[in-house]
């Protein structure tokens, strides 16, 4: 596929999502007949199979291909495990074998304790264990909703005794791998979801007067737009560097993990400083359920902490740094990008 | 929102990264400097940027009728960021190849051109900017300096204030009000100058900063008497030519560079005492890094192509000073619970220096609150 091609893909994704009633969606959960008209809409499309391989009636995208995707979902705080379908569906397909049409979510393989994104929105999750992927449907029964949080996650309750797919992964694909793919999809989506709230912030504070003058007009507050601004910009630039290296080493050598450690652990820390600044800029109004900047900052918050939060990642980068015979950093930060 | 474009090293970027490190190393290892922080402020050292220049690593952008390179951007990046990351002893040179020669190739008569850029390529032409006043630092529209006009030229009177190297520099671009504002617009009617230091009429007075070094000056001009030829650009459109040079000025990595040298220096001894806490500080520093190494890039290659992307390079330097702050204080972090004994020889020093130097890059080049400010507007909000 080509820039193209891509360029149409986004548009169509764009088109479905600005038509779907994507609030209504999302106060119910991500649960519901609306939620399901979504979802078979984009099925039909084609979206869910992205990653896949035509052989499997999908659309042979490279990964680094949809992380636009991901970021354009996130932009519309869509409640749909999309990006983590086209994820296991891709996976499934390079192991060989014919992903099922199911809305999949995604078992960290590090942290297989975690909450589950989307589990109460899925009917399936992916897990990989002892190099084989298990693809498991699971059952209202077999999840138990964590209270409260962003696109429906959840935490297994017991093994979901229905094994749709077992199959060895590809070899390249270990733990280590299927963690920083999954991280690089939840950075790409931060930076969507900041572009979101920089759009909000900006708005919000142009048309709220108060002490008889626009918001924005108030130096404090136009710092904390530029904060937004700033560390936006920085998240989507790590993003697109991870992306980079990604298309260039699609089976996630140690190089790509380095750069999708930088990506998560950057956008996870723009996100806390995104998040807040958008608060204060919003006042109260931002701290209520009606309000859209909670669809995003509920998910910035949630997103830091999937697959590694920035803490986790960042130690591992450091650690690496510390334990190299003469270590140093200039070599690391001047590598080729 | 802001865009940046990604600019790619070929392979001879990559064999010009091995010859620095090279050239580099081998200063090293013959004392030929001692690596500094913030040392394309605070070290400068006119032996060491003749060595450079006759390397061709100065002017490398320009064109070769001027004592330039015809190189691409992609070079020069190569360049400064290692001599940075290096911590060399680049000050003396760092004002004039950087911004005044870019400058003085976009503005400049070909006179001009041809008697100033050679030299600065050689390494043996230094210069100093003349923008803040004593009564106009972020304000700069403010300014007081005037410049009249004679029968054979200009008369140049005012203070110029914080211009770095002025003591050792052969010329200074100066903002001079050359008629009146309009109204309250006060953005008209200023020029440009490139004043020849050496002329009659000139005090340059050396100001020591918080560590004591006297690496900024105030500089006074009593009524000097300027060639007609002395105007750089255009008469009345001196704002703008500030803030094209001040696009040059925000987004090298300098803007994010000169404190890695102390937390380099220090890194085996933290290796040493490796832990949990310390692995996080360090793998922070180093995402944040590269990210915005990433960006600076971008704006390297924006100018390039020939846009202007002066809010762009303001998103490099509002970010990258933070950083710089933040790694020195994320280092005294990781050197808490290590004995001083087990530190490296002359490394208190060049902390302590690191440390002192910390307000200045929240400062030099538009104070925080001035980039964003910039930022904002460029959104629409003001």
């Amino acid at each position: 596929m080509d820039r193209d091609d891509f360029a149409m893909i986004a548009e169509g994704l764009d088109r479905i999502l600005t038509d779907a009633p994507l609030d209504a969606i999302d106060k119910a959960g991500g649960l519901g007949t609306e939620a399901d008209a979504l979802w078979q809409t984009l099925e039909e499309s084609g979206y869910t199979l992205l990653c896949a391989s035509e052989g499997h009636g999908g659309s042979g995208a490279a990964l680094a291909d949809i992380l636009p995707l991901a970021a354009l979902a996130a932009r519309h705080a869509a409640a749909a495990p999309l990006a983590d379908t086209i994820l296991a569906t891709g996976l499934l397909s390079a192991a060989g074998q014919q992903p099922p049409a199911l809305r999949i979510g995604l078992i960290d393989p590090l942290a297989p304790d975690a909450p589950i994104a989307h589990a109460s929105q899925s009917n399936a999750v992916l897990s990989l264990e002892d190099g084989r992927l298990r693809l498991m449907r699971i059952e209202s029964g077999d999840i138990r909703s964590v209270h409260q949080t962003e696109d429906g996650a959840g935490k297994l309750l017991r093994q979901p005794a229905d094994v749709l797919v077992d199959c060895a992964a590809p070899e390249w694909l270990i733990p280590d791998a299927f963690r920083a793919l999954a991280a690089l999809i939840r950075a790409s989506q931060m930076a969507g979801a900041m572009e979101a709230v920089l759009g909000l912030s900006l708005d919000y504070t142009r048309d709220r007067e108060q002490f008889g003058r626009p918001l924005a007009k108030f130096q404090a507050i136009q710092h904390h737009l530029s904060d937004i601004a700033c560390e936006t910009a920085a998240a989507m630039a790590a993003v697109e560097m991870a992306g980079d290296a990604l298309c260039a080493d699609a089976k996630v050598g140690p190089r790509v993990i380095d750069e999708i450690a930088i990506a998560k652990t950057r956008c996870g820390e723009a996100a806390s400083r995104v998040a807040a600044a958008a608060h204060q800029a919003h006042g109260a109004m931002g701290f209520t359920r009606e309000y859209a900047l909670g669809r995003y900052t509920r998910r910035l918050w949630q997103w830091q902490d999937e697959f590694g939060s920035e803490t986790e990642w960042a130690e591992l980068l450091g650690k690496a740094v510390l334990a190299d015979n003469e270590p140093r950093l200039w070599p690391r930060i001047s590598q080729p990008i | 929102m802001f865009q940046f474009p990604r600019l790619e090293f070929d392979p001879s970027a990559d064999a010009l990264r091995e010859e620095v490190r090279g050239f580099l190393a081998d200063e090293l290892q013959s004392d030929g400097f001692t690596p500094a922080a913030d040392c394309w402020v605070s070290a400068a050292d006119p032996e060491f940027s003749r060595k450079m220049g006759a390397r061709g690593w100065l002017g490398m952008t320009w064109p070769s009728e001027f004592g330039g390179h015809d190189r691409p951007v992609a070079h020069r990046f190569v360049v400064t960021e290692e001599m940075l990351a290096a911590g060399a002893p680049v000050a003396a040179h760092w004002i004039a190849d950087r911004q005044t020669g870019s400058h003085i190739l976009r503005y400049g008569t070909q006179e001009q051109k041809q008697t100033i850029l050679p030299r600065i390529a050689a390494g043996e032409c230094f210069t100093a900017i003349g923008m803040s006043e004593p009564q106009a630092g972020s304000d700069l529209a403010a300014i007081k300096t005037s410049a009249r006009r004679t029968d054979n030229g200009w008369v140049l009177s005012g203070r110029k204030i914080w211009s770095t190297g002025a003591h050792f520099s052969h010329y200074m671009i100066v903002l001079a009000r050359t008629s009146p504002a309009e109204g309250r617009n006060r953005q008209v009617g200023l020029s440009q100058f490139l004043v020849d230091l050496s002329l009659p009429g000139i005090d340059i007075s050396g100001i020591r900063d918080l560590g004591g070094t006297p690496h900024f000056n105030e500089t006074l001009f009593d009524n000097v008497e300027l060639p007609e030829d002395a105007l750089l650009g255009t008469e009345g459109n001196g704002w703008a030519q500030c803030m094209g040079e001040l696009a040059l000025e925000r987004s090298g990595p300098e803007r994010f560079l000169t404190s890695l040298v102390v937390l380099e220096k220090a890194l085996p001894l933290i290796a040493a005492y490796a832990d949990a806490r310390r692995a996080v500080e360090v793998g922070s520093i180093l995402a944040n890094l590269r990210v915005l190494r990433r960006m600076s890039l971008g704006v390297a290659e924006m100018l390039e192509r020939g846009e202007s992307p002066a809010t762009a390079a303001c998103v490099v330097k509002e970010m990258g000073n933070r950083l710089e702050n933040d790694i020195v204080q994320r280092l005294r972090g990781m050197l808490a619970g290590i004995p001083r004994h087990a530190w490296p020889d002359g490394f208190d020093g060049l902390l302590r220096e690191a440390i002192l130097h910390l307000p200045s890059n929240t400062l030099r080049g538009g104070t925080t609150e001035i980039l964003r400010g910039i930022i904002a507007r460029e959104m629409g909000m003001r």
